[in-house]
């Protein structure tokens, strides 16, 4: 009985996800979009559907043109990224992902990190759908079913190199933009950045003579070590979590 | 020189209740009625005179599946009024705004629960031959909760969303802002300057502490 009344629950979140998230791109059947979604929502019961799973199964989609393939795709990228830890219920692995990127920024573009946090802007406000759906809600913006070239270049950049490329994506976009940033204040800051990565990917570059994924390795070249600082960011939130347990703990025992 | 008053607002409610579309077409006074799904939060801001009073209101709209409630007290907190949505047309997004109403005061601490600025909406009234909550059902809802402000909206119609919105706005104010009253600069532009390198590494992450609205302005100007 529960079964069934959580499945009831999730396919009506799919449905209505699913028609109010490709209206522009007519050859998206949304049919097979749900049918997608709800066979992982079953194959996977811990983590169901989880609202942003909706454009990167569209996303595969586009590619694929095949409901089983673009199935098989989406059960690979979340198993191999360890994104089932982001899409369950209490969503561990995104706050992983916050505080990583916010220390990031911190070690590469300190200045800005500086303005954020004087701001109040922290990245839980305006990196939720850059993780959740890989930049894939830039799909969004687009009125045909042609999938852009930035988007598909930083997206087999992410098949290739995990969380890094989205970290290298967000601080390529930091970094483009830091000037524009630092004047800002907390309301404009969080406009610019939630819609700045949607304009962008959604262009189509006519004359691709540098794809996304080079436009990001060059903007961060000279940030070093990246993938061993986000391996060390990854240690450091997983300490500071223990040790808060440990305190809380601690109190509750006394 | 009358200082400007900002309010944080905060609207919450299931999935798909049209939560984005009342805050669009409040704002933009246009509603399309196809929203995308709202991952995270977003917000938006609107000028507004309340008796005789300017009011810079900084609306957040959130995601409506549960399992963000998990992020809520990044966005919660600060909050001076928080509005809660549910559809007229499903019941169980009307039962839901218990869960809702819960796990608001659980994360963002709002003080004296009783006395909240808490405005309940039941929305799509443009959808009235499919409603499921009947407005005498709604309203005692709303009593036995404190007596919470009640109104009945058409967001894709534009049926009482300015009233709505008024309402939280005024019972915020009366009950007085949490964020101090600071004037808002209308813009820090140059600050950027004037910010002191305190290079020391920051180990609060991510909505350590602080919320969006609670903002402390060191640059405020006089």
């Amino acid at each position: 009985m529960q079964d069934s009344k959580m499945i009831q629950n999730v396919e009506e979140v799919i449905n209505m996800d699913v028609q109010r998230s490709f209206t522009k791109i007519k050859t998206v059947d949304p049919q097979i979009l749900i049918g997608i979604l709800k066979t992982y929502a079953l194959y996977n019961p811990q983590i169901e559907y989880c609202q942003g799973m909706n454009f990167v199964a569209g996303f595969l989609y586009l590619i694929f043109r095949d409901e089983e393939k673009s199935f098989k795709a989406l059960q690979e990228i979340i198993e191999v990224n360890d994104m089932a830890e982001m899409f369950n219920p209490s969503l561990p692995k995104l706050k992983l992902l916050f505080y990583q990127l916010d220390r990031l920024l911190n070690i590469y573009l300190p200045q800005l990190h500086t303005h954020f946090k004087d701001e109040m802007v922290n990245s839980s406000y305006y990196s939720s759908p850059w993780f959740i759906t890989i930049f894939t809600n830039s799909l969004q913006q687009q009125e045909d079913d042609l999938v852009g070239d930035r988007i598909l270049s930083l997206f087999d950049y992410f098949l290739t190199s995990g969380w890094k490329a989205i970290f290298k994506m967000s601080l390529f976009l930091m970094k483009a933009h830091e000037q524009e940033l630092m004047s800002m204040s907390f309301e404009n800051i969080l406009n610019f950045i939630s819609e700045r990565p949607k304009q962008l990917l959604a262009e189509r570059d006519h004359t691709p003579e540098e794809s996304m994924h080079k436009q990001i390795k060059r903007a961060t070249k000279e940030m070093r070590h990246i993938q061993f600082t986000i391996e060390r960011l990854e240690q450091e939130f997983r300490d500071s979590l223990e040790a808060s347990n440990h305190q809380n703990n601690k109190k509750a025992s006394q | 020189m009358s200082k400007k008053q900002f309010l944080k607002m905060v609207i919450l409610g299931d999935s798909g209740v049209g939560k984005t579309t009342l805050l669009q077409q409040y704002v933009t006074q246009k509603a399309t009625g196809n929203s995308k799904p709202t991952i995270g939060a977003d917000f938006q801001k609107k000028e507004v005179m309340v008796d005789n009073q300017q009011v810079n209101l900084q609306i957040w709209d959130t995601a409506g599946q549960e399992k963000f409630q998990s992020l809520g007290y990044a966005f919660y907190r600060g909050a001076d009024s928080c509005a809660l949505v549910f559809d007229i047309t499903n019941h169980k997004s009307f039962e839901n705004l218990a869960m809702w109403k819960k796990g608001f005061i659980e994360n963002a601490s709002p003080g004296d629960v009783n006395t909240y600025p808490f405005v309940v909406i039941g929305n799509k009234l443009d959808k009235e031959v499919n409603r499921q909550v009947t407005s005498q059902e709604a309203r005692q809802w709303c009593k036995d909760n404190g007596d919470i402000p009640y109104y009945e909206t058409s967001a894709l119609e534009n049926i009482s969303v300015d009233s709505a919105f008024l309402e939280m706005a005024k019972t915020a104010l009366k009950r007085g802002t949490q964020n101090a009253l600071f004037s808002l600069p209308e813009s820090i532009g140059g600050a950027g300057g004037a910010i002191k390198l305190n290079n020391f590494e920051d180990r609060g992450g991510a909505g350590a502490k602080g919320g969006a609205g609670k903002k402390k302005k060191n640059g405020t100007c006089c």
